[in-house]
């Protein structure tokens, strides 16, 4: 598989995880591929991902001088507007926050106050700073419900052009990383008063920035902005390589939680009902209840079966939390079976027994299991070669049941086309 | 040959007396770059000596050697190291032989998982020098894998159809990784004892067994039946099981003691040590497990046995998690080798290439195959796991609210 494919591939199984998170967030959420295998598996060809799903928190800015090297001359947090309210500080406050800002100081001229609406009933205050030259004008956002800087920047100079991240010269590559450095500085400062050093090291793991816009103002002032994301749910999703059909997903997050068995079976099945795609030859679903380290759940499994042939390894399994009736995992695999296969077969019972007691030495007869259609032949070099074949299965017990060895005649001809067993 | 300034000293006789001064001038290493934990399997890998080599001084009657971990500089736990001196250029124990020193659990090793480099210090003429290179304590991943259904004449050979694949799948999804060992041990089950098994956990980070499992029953010790799309037995008849479907998810359910009317409760064991006579147990269970003189220790995180049934009930897994294994994977139903090859090598390719064998991420791996094997083995996880992605989330929760 050249990389093209693979790179979209695990652009899909990313595509999947987030639409499953946002449907349960509600919020723009992001996923990481963190490992993509090839893998044989029953009888197909499987590209296994697992991924990271992150949920957004915030924005952050930060702007930076057109000096070589680059100075920071500002940055912002969005979320801290956010829970900008009621003023609850008096001006001489908000503007003492502001003076202990290192760009501003003690010094620097205040040339007024304004309140900036976020909505008809929210507002903050800018306190802008300054000499009468325009470039030398900075702007301070204060959340006057909490008194927190939302951030400090210099006005910007004309209408700032924007940057296509996509195609940026190394110069501004090495900006972005430069910005995203000072973002982590920036979090981190935040994060310090209120986490101590070795979970300060966890949260690290579990947040991640990704550049999301940069402009340039007319006096060569370039602003950054990143989303700043914080893990959700792990998960993991499987594609069948020829079909290109997701076969198997599992989202962590919806599985966690459940303390205790709420749901119901019928209450399971409906939930499951709409990831059971397969029409043809379904039978059950069986229900069962169980739990993974303390956390409970319910298995909703479908089987296929047609004319009396059991298709060996097709299902639809889906795992629900049997808390909250999320599902949390969905495996499915169901063939189409070329009806000539199903047809009454040429070889019956009897002649099965016999051509498989044949090539077999235990110390019990064997017995008919039944009529099933296996696949056969393939492997990961060679995924098309596998074969959907009748067979009657013919058990044998050895060791006193320790040991089965399960025989498969084909229908069609009663040559020997697997072994298998325990 | 490293020089001071010449030290002048005034002497009452108001003669100058020149010294001149040398300082010690040695090298320290490892006498390799790698070694596993002590075991019974690869005992050659296992000694690592420590090559303290002075030319100036050439004797001393004393020595210092330290092993410490690399990451933190911290010394190891439960290290014993012997008296030395220095002769002729060498430091050497009492016996005029090299210092050694081999890791066991007793040194806390594997902990964290991924810190797994010593440097050895050694102090000559009190000058303390440490070598360049950290040896390398590879993580011991071993697969006991039973070769009893070898036989030739034999149609039926699980061990040419599945087991020898699965020996190699194990050893492609370990043996990729170099800060790891991985090995396996091909055995006859029939033919060994509990404390022969046993002894080859010693000190592993990882066990498998491939190998037959069977559920048996502690009151009249016989086995119990299983569904492999025979008729009804007259057991289960007695019991009032159901009539056979013939669906994956059906076979190799484990249904009731294979004695009609018994009562008795299951036993998972591990088909090792043969049949006994009747009316005593057979094979190898959970107080084997707990049993230090058999098991001198388990794996550190993670024991998975491919053998059937072996979690149908979970005194088996629970013995390993009681002996401080961190993690246990089984089966409840009855295995079907080529699902379990399968699942095996699903399981350790994401363990090992996808996670580096991190132990936090086994419940992860466990979760991810859920759906997928569910319904086919039955796939059970022991161990304390739940609740580190809720914990990450409501560490996310604190994070957006500090920011």
């Amino acid at each position: 598989m050249d990389d093209e494919r693979r790179r979209a591939l695990a652009r899909r199984a990313a595509a999947h995880a987030e639409s499953l998170a946002a449907a349960e967030l509600q919020v723009p959420v992001m996923a990481e591929v963190v490992d993509q295998q090839l893998a044989w598996t029953e009888s197909r060809l499987l590209c296994n991902h697992h991924l990271k799903v992150f949920q957004r928190i915030t924005r952050v800015s930060v702007v930076f001088s057109p000096d070589d090297p680059p100075q920071v001359l500002g940055w912002r947090i969005d979320k801290r507007v956010e829970t900008s309210q009621d003023k609850r500080f008096d001006d001489d406050t908000l503007v003492a926050q502001a003076r202990a800002l290192q760009q501003i100081g003690a010094t620097m001229p205040l040339l007024q106050l304004s309140t900036a609406p976020i909505d008809a009933q929210r507002s903050f205050t800018i306190a802008h700073f300054g000499l009468a030259d325009a470039a030398s004008r900075i702007d301070v956002g204060i959340n006057h419900s909490t008194g927190e800087v939302i951030g400090v920047a210099p006005v910007a100079v004309g209408m700032p052009a924007a940057l296509d991240l996509a195609a940026l010269p190394a110069a501004d590559t090495a900006l972005v990383s430069a910005g995203e450095a000072q973002a982590w500085r920036l979090i981190e400062a935040s994060l310090a008063p209120g986490l101590d050093a070795a979970t300060m090291v966890l949260a690290r793991s579990i947040l991640r920035f990704t550049p999301a816009e940069a402009s340039r103002d007319g006096a060569g002032r370039t602003t950054l902005r990143y989303h700043l994301w914080r893990q959700y749910s792990l998960a993991d999703v499987g594609i069948a390589v020829a079909s290109d059909a997701i076969v198997s997903w599992y989202l962590e997050a919806l599985q966690a939680d459940a303390a205790q068995r709420v749901i119901g079976e019928a209450d399971a099945v409906q939930r499951a009902l709409p990831h059971l795609l397969a029409t043809q030859g379904v039978r059950d679903p069986t229900v069962a209840f169980g739990e993974v380290g303390g956390e409970q759940k319910a298995t909703v499994h479908w089987w296929h079966a047609e004319q009396g042939f059991v298709i060996e390894g097709d299902q639809t399994t889906v795992l629900l939390n049997a808390d909250s009736g999320k599902v949390f995992a969905v495996s499915r695999k169901w063939r189409q079976i070329d009806p000539a296969l199903l047809a009454t077969p040429v070889i019956d019972e009897p002649q099965a027994l016999r051509a498989a007691s044949l090539v077999v030495a235990a110390d019990t007869p064997g017995h008919v299991i039944g009529k099933s259609v296996i696949e056969i032949g393939g492997d990961l070099a060679h995924p098309d070669a596998v074969q959907d074949v009748p067979v009657w299965r013919v058990g044998f017990r050895g060791m006193g049941g320790v040991q089965f060895t399960e025989v498969a005649v084909d229908c069609r001809t009663a040559a020997i086309v697997r072994q298998t067993g325990w | 040959m490293a020089t001071v300034p010449p030290k002048i000293l005034k002497a009452p006789t108001d003669q100058l007396h020149k010294f001149v001064a040398l300082s010690p001038e040695f090298t320290v290493k490892w006498s390799r770059d790698w070694v596993i934990p002590d075991n019974v399997l690869l005992p050659g890998e296992v000694v690592a000596e420590m090559l303290i080599d002075a030319t100036i001084p050439k004797n001393r009657p004393t020595a210092g050697l330290q092993v410490k971990q690399a990451w933190n500089g911290k010394s190891v736990p439960a290290v014993v190291l012997p008296a030395v001196s220095l002769k002729s250029g060498k430091v050497l124990k009492s016996d005029d032989k090299r210092p050694t020193q081999q890791f066991s659990f007793d040194n806390e090793i594997y902990d964290p998982f991924d810190k797994l480099r010593y440097h050895v210090h050694g102090t000559v003429a009190g000058v303390e020098k440490v070598c360049a290179k950290p040896l390398l304590l590879k993580r011991w991943h071993v697969q006991a894998l039973d070769n009893s259904d070898n036989n030739a004449g034999n149609p039926n050979n699980i061990y040419q159809a599945f087991r020898l694949t699965e020996g190699a799948n194990f050893l492609a999804s370990f043996g990729a990784n170099g800060d790891c060992k991985a090995h396996t041990w091909t055995f006859h089950a029939g033919n060994t004892s509990f404390a022969l098994f046993g002894e080859k956990m010693k000190n592993s980070y990882t066990f498998v067994y491939t190998g037959h499992g069977a559920v048996m029953c502690r009151t009249c010790h016989n086995m119990w039946d299983n569904r492999s799309g025979q008729p009804l037995t007259a057991a289960e008849v007695a019991a009032g099981i159901a009539a056979p479907t013939g669906s994956d998810a059906e076979f190799g359910t484990w249904t009731t003691c294979s004695t009609v009317g018994c009562s008795g409760s299951p036993r998972s064991t591990h088909c090792i040590g043969g049949w006994q006579p009747a009316g005593s147990a057979s094979f190898m269970g959970s107080s084997d497990v707990a049993n230090a003189a058999t098991c001198p220790s388990t794996p550190k995180y993670l024991v998975f046995s491919v053998c059937c049934g072996g979690a149908f009930e979970t005194s088996l897994f629970d013995a390993y998690i009681g002996r401080g294994t961190k993690y246990a994977v089984g089966f409840k139903k009855s295995t079907r080798c080529d699902w379990a090859r399968d699942y095996a090598k699903s399981f350790f390719d994401t363990w090992a290439k996808t996670h580096q064998c991190d132990p936090a991420k086994i419940p992860d791996v466990f979760n991810g195959l859920q759906g997928t094997w569910e319904s086919k083995l039955q796939p059970s996880l022991f161990g304390s796991y739940a609740g580190l992605g809720s914990k990450l989330r409501n560490l996310g929760r604190q994070i957006a609210d500090l920011i």
